[in-house]
């Protein structure tokens, strides 16, 4: 096929553009990288600064929001290649060669080729399985920020927000200031979570992101939002849609309120599934409770000439990620004989000294906000696999009759083989195989992913061979 | 985790034929073990396209999978699965008059083994089958044959065989084995030590490294044919779909997502790895939406492979080996082996009670790529090596 080897050669392909991805095009213009970004979404932001361009940075989404203004017009200023709305569905590496990157841009395929591939993939929400979770009407606190931010859409009726972490404040502040009413935060951090927090108190202070979380902080309480503390499960219930929100207390009271739409949010996880497609390596990170990259200084993944820059290498936050973008541009760079060592070391050493002042404050939050529902005994009949619709009892059979990991519970159950490729499962069943087991989820490990990473329409793919202009 | 095993028979490769093998020889109350170096069904048996199909094959390999057809009406009381068997029939498709011309020289041999075809062109063929593209000019139905879902079928037999009280060692590389006096001795990654009286050679895209070991050299070539799956859609393909010239075929399970192939993927032999792409599986993906028009808008959901052995002639070696008596050989299933396994566990399970097979054997003799003349008493006269060592001789 010629187009295989017609496919331009870049030094770097950065997927993705919000935090780090940006920031990493404008070092990358910086250090004469010929650099491509790609990225699914129509304009910059990522996924926190979503629509940021076109709201200018709106007063109602508070000033975490607003930030993003300032970095994607630097993005703007210093970016060559930019191929908006276009996914990567596919990456093949081998040793000693460029990668080869596989793109869809509408309808279209297309191939090219990079010396190192960064991925800037953010975070993905942590499904949050809990009786109900399935209903019309039952969505996450992200899809519902996702709404506000990009359509500017604001929930009409009441709505009860469920679980707990710095998102949950941040959209409960943002849904109140756009208008939307809040019946109640059902809030499932235990209380006792700041006994283990404290150790890691000086971290945060000298982090300095303390002050937008006071900020943050005080803004929700001054929306006298109901709220109901110490939650420790929950059952959302209704005919065919939610309708109403059940809920016990780790203190044995319990309650129903009446909603048509509840948000679920336990915290944020790395998008691995492009890097878990590749073949990159991951560990298991007790302290977030989620599967990361095994990462090098410089972003490095297992996988030679692949990086990973942002929350996609473990969670940090919007702070972190440029710097993290930018310090893995800078390894790139010198591994490509554009920097030397004494350069990329010495441009590094500011953007490391932020950035570990930054992580510092990491550890406080983790276990200020643990996950709690998504950590709970789940019901046989829960669905686990919406895409497959396979429960938690079926889940705990198929271990029950041999099955050892995720991959077997995906051939004999078809479980995280639908259309998501696992997105909204992988995380489930990996905790319902290890509590099954009596191992820990780092012994378990993740389904094995095959391209695409994301659906293809098929005529594309027939296509595929002809470049993406 | 070491020990020493003392076995009738030993099995290497945790495929559908070994672990019905497995099973056969337990149910007979043999000692025997399978070593398999992933998980069972892991490679070609659990990874394929999951037709079951009698249709288009090589006509030696006939009685052999008229046999397993058989099995797979049974599935059921012999695993406790039927392996989500649905005897749906496979359509094989012609897109010009010299491939209809192919399809009715099949149709007629295959009445010799008692195989119905049925030869279907024109306006029948659009009444019949309107979801067929205007490309497609006729076909032929073959309706005993069938889908069945690949993953779960060598695992069933697996279970079945443990319950009957085989061993089935998962992740367990057999590393090398030898023959000497007393029978075979094998060492298994774990540092595991095996003596086996009879050992069998079901490591498919693996097996020509352990008849090497033997000094029998097979020319096999590890290839990785391309799968994709579709997003689930209305379900409207009542049929397995294949088509002369074998270039792409297709199904769709009832939970609506279509199951398709063709073209060859890529593989890493050594590091036993292997994935759809490349190329031709592009190409592959056009000539579906030129049988099937109305999956041209349909999302591919997800691709994969897996690692199967081809000979030159495309049809496995099964039987005893020429140099070493006790050791039976059958893999190298190019890319046709799923609807055979069950039929294979049988055969091999045949071969080491009575050194013979009562489904004709000699074209699989692995004797036509080494060279050698065809053992004596292959056809199972009594004085067969197997045959002789199951009573207790050596020679």
């Amino acid at each position: 096929m010629n187009a295989r080897l017609e496919a331009p050669v870049f030094d770097l392909a950065i997927v993705g553009a919000g935090p780090a991805g940006m920031a990493a095009a404008v070092e990358a213009a910086a250090r004469g990288l010929a650099a491509v970004v790609l990225d699914e979404q129509p304009a910059p932001g990522g996924q926190i600064w979503r629509n940021i361009e076109a709201s200018g940075g709106r007063a109602s989404l508070g000033g975490s929001y607003a930030k993003g203004a300032a970095h994607a017009a630097a993005f703007r200023a210093a970016v060559a290649d930019y191929r908006p709305g276009t996914l990567v569905w596919h990456v093949e590496t081998a040793d000693h060669e460029p990668a080869r990157l596989w793109l869809m841009q509408g309808e279209r395929v297309g191939q090219l080729r990079a010396r190192r591939v960064l991925i800037a993939p953010g975070a993905t929400e942590r499904p949050v399985p809990v009786p109900g979770w399935t209903l019309p009407g039952a969505m996450t606190v992200g899809a519902l920020q996702t709404l506000l931010k990009g359509a500017e859409v604001v929930p009409s009726a009441p709505v009860v927000l469920a679980g707990n972490g710095p998102l949950l404040y941040l959209t409960a502040v943002q849904l109140a200031a756009c208008g939307a009413r809040i019946a109640a935060v059902l809030w499932t951090a235990p209380p006792g979570a700041w006994r283990g927090a404290v150790p890691h108190l000086p971290g945060f202070l000298a982090s300095g992101t303390w002050r937008a979380g006071l900020g943050l902080m005080r803004d929700f309480r001054a929306l006298g939002i109901r709220v109901v503390r110490d939650v420790a499960a929950i059952e959302i219930t209704g005919d065919g849609r939610a309708e109403a929100v059940r809920y016990r207390t780790a203190g044995g009271a319990s309650g129903e309120i009446a909603t048509g739409l509840v948000a679920l949010h336990e915290g944020v996880i790395p998008a691995t599934n492009l890097a878990r497609a590749i073949g990159c390596e991951h560990l298991w990170d007790e302290a977030q409770a989620a599967f990361r990259p095994r990462l090098g200084p410089w972003g490095q993944t297992s996988v030679e000439g692949v990086l990973i820059a942002g929350d996609g290498g473990g969670i940090a936050g919007a702070d972190a990620a440029p710097l993290a973008g930018r310090l893995a541009v800078l390894g790139a760079a010198h591994a490509l004989g554009r920097l030397t060592l004494p350069e990329r070391d010495g441009l590094a050493a500011p953007l490391r000294r932020d950035l570990d002042r930054i992580l510092r404050g990491r550890a406080f939050i983790d276990r200020l906000y643990p996950p709690r529902l998504a950590r709970a005994a789940l019901p046989d009949a829960v669905v686990v696999c919406r895409c497959e619709e396979v429960t938690a009892g079926a889940v705990r059979g198929a271990v029950a009759s041999g099955a050892q990991g995720p991959n077997q519970i995906k051939a004999f159950l078809r479980c995280g083989m639908g259309p998501c490729q696992g997105r909204f499962c992988d995380p489930t069943v990996t905790r319902l195989i290890a509590e099954a087991r009596g191992v820990p989820e780092a012994e378990v490990g993740q389904f094995r992913l095959r391209p695409p990473v994301k659906p293809v329409p098929l005529t594309a793919f027939a296509a595929a061979g002809e470049e993406v202009a | 985790m070491t020990g020493h095993l003392d076995l009738d028979a030993a099995i290497i490769g945790g495929g559908t034929a070994g672990c019905a093998a497995a099973l056969h020889l337990a149910t007979r109350g043999l000692r025997v073990a399978l070593f398999e170096r992933r998980t069972v069904g892991s490679q070609a048996s659990g990874v394929n396209f999951g037709g079951v199909r009698e249709h288009g094959r090589d006509f030696a390999e006939l009685p052999l999978s008229r046999r397993a057809r058989r099995i797979w009406d049974r599935l059921p009381e012999l695993i406790g699965s039927d392996g989500e068997f649905m005897a749906t029939g496979h359509l094989k498709l012609a897109r010009s008059d010299e491939q209809m011309a192919s399809l009715e020289d099949f149709a007629r041999g295959a009445a010799d083994y008692g195989l119905a075809v049925e030869l279907i062109t024109g306006n029948r063929l659009r009444a019949d089958f309107p979801w067929l593209g205007p490309r497609v000019v006729g076909a032929s139905l073959c309706r005993s044959d069938g889908q069945a879902n690949p993953r779960i079928v060598a695992p069933g037999f697996a279970r079945a065989a443990r319950q009957a009280g085989a061993q089935i060692f998962e992740h367990e590389a057999v590393e090398g084995a030898l023959r000497d006096e007393g029978g075979f001795r094998l060492e298994t990654e774990r540092g595991r030590r095996v003596s086996a009286r009879t050992l069998i050679n079901v490591a498919g895209a693996w097996g020509a490294k352990v008849a090497a070991w033997f000094g029998e050299s097979v020319p096999i070539e590890p290839q990785s044919p391309s799968m994709q799956v579709t997003e689930p859609l209305p379900y409207r393909l009542p049929v397995n779909i294949g088509v002369a010239g074998g270039d792409v075929y297709a199904r769709q399970i009832p939970r609506g997502n279509v199951i398709f192939g063709g073209g060859r993927g890529w593989n890493d032999f050594g590091a036993i790895t292997s994935r759809a792409g490349g190329g031709n599986v592009t190409q592959a993906m056009g000539r579906l939406t030129d049988i099937l028009p109305w999956t041209r808008h349909v999302h591919v959901i997800r691709t994969w492979s897996g690692i199967e052995g081809y000979t030159p002639d495309e049809i496995p070696v099964i039987g005893p080996s020429d140099t070493t008596p006790g050791l039976i050989h059958a893999f190298g299933f190019s890319g046709h082996g799923f609807q055979l396994g069950p039929a294979v566990g049988e055969v091999l399970a045949e071969l080491v009670f009575s050194g013979g097979s009562e489904t004709p054997l000699a074209p699989f003799a692995i004797g036509r790529f080494t060279g050698a003349a065809a053992p004596v008493g292959a056809q199972g006269d009594g004085r067969d090596p197997i045959a002789a060592m199951q009573q207790g001789e050596t020679r």
